[in-house]
């Protein structure tokens, strides 16, 4: 009876120590380390086309090739949607990500269609880009797409992207 | 006598520039317009700084840290607005990433998971840096009692509180 109640006392005791321990450690914890901050961001930026292909350039350049593309006049830029649309239109479109600067421009084509003006795409000199297929042009960034402009002081030369999207349309 | 072959030159010119001026314009009408390009943001990005997340299956991720503090709650920051909870939850287009607290075993402290929504296509390039592949924006974050930040700059920074 005695060993018994011994052996029950013996975890009773373990079981309570067990529990003080434990407690312990939750309650004290001084030497644990702060867990780090979570950034939640958009991650990349994609130029995308339904038709032609984006062409390496060298030096941070891409081409908008296609083949018997009409010549390219200008470039209207629009983001939002109803009465808050923005459209922008001018020769060239700078797009502003983060603080760094996308350049649309036209360039002459090369022979035999040298008459004509196609895209060109100038990005920062250090910008990661790749190609996600022919008609994906791929920007790593964690930089979001802030504004686009005609390079114009005016207020109506610039837009505030929304919804994180833009829309430029090449003008023939 | 002289004129004619002076006439016929004038005609051939007159012949060669039509030539050209239709060859132009059917050249144009069979050309392609250039399509619109658009361009989006492609992904989201969660981030926390060179601590690894841990792929736990069916779209969750937790941040296993041996040595970090218990997480009892999350506060994230958007602009100037502030949304804190045991829960928050990040909307990118029309669907939710969800940061909860979760206990690894009976009494041990509690690590930060992040839940993805079933199908989403999530990647880890380097440690710590979770990639989902989308080409919706972030638009909130809300806690378990609906209190919600439109995101702000396409960017939020969630504290996680001891």
């Amino acid at each position: 009876m005695i060993a018994r109640n011994s052996r029950t006392s013996a975890i009773a005791l373990f079981l309570l120590l067990l529990l003080v321990t434990a407690g312990l450690a939750a309650v004290v914890p001084q030497d644990d380390e702060d867990r780090p901050v979570i950034i939640v961001s958009s991650g990349s930026v994609i130029l995308s086309v339904s038709k032609g292909a984006w062409v390496p350039d060298g030096a941070g350049r891409f081409r908008q090739e296609l083949p018997n593309g009409r010549d390219v006049q200008s470039f209207s830029a629009r983001t939002g949607a109803g009465a808050a649309a923005c459209t922008v239109t001018g020769a060239s479109i700078v797009l502003t990500y983060g603080t760094n600067t996308i350049t649309f421009e036209r360039a002459m084509q090369a022979a035999p269609q040298r008459q004509r003006r196609r895209t060109d795409v100038r990005l920062p000199g250090n910008a990661a880009a790749s190609l996600r297929d022919a008609r994906s042009l791929v920007i790593a960034t964690n930089d979001a797409l802030v504004s686009f402009s005609n390079g114009g002081n005016r207020p109506q030369d610039t837009c505030r992207v929304a919804g994180g999207q833009l829309e430029i349309r090449q003008v023939h | 006598m002289m004129r004619q072959p002076r006439t016929a030159v004038v005609f051939a010119l007159l012949v060669l520039l039509v030539t050209i001026l239709s060859s132009a314009c059917r050249s144009r009408d069979g050309d392609d317009d250039r399509p619109p390009i658009i361009v989006s943001t492609g992904s989201v990005i969660v981030d926390s700084k060179d601590v690894a997340w841990t792929d736990e299956g069916s779209g969750r991720y937790r941040q296993k840290e041996s040595k970090g503090k218990s997480v009892k709650s999350f506060s994230a920051t958007t602009g100037a607005c502030v949304v804190a909870g045991e829960v928050l939850v990040v909307t990118y287009g029309t669907s939710d990433i969800t940061l909860s607290p979760k206990r690894r075993w009976w009494f041990v402290k509690k690590d930060a998971q992040v839940e993805f929504p079933a199908g989403a296509v999530v990647n880890q390039p380097e440690s710590g840096r979770l990639v989902l592949t989308t080409a919706d924006t972030l638009v909130r974050v809300a806690n378990e009692n609906g209190v919600r930040c439109d995101v702000v700059d396409q960017r939020i920074e969630i504290r996680q509180v001891h």
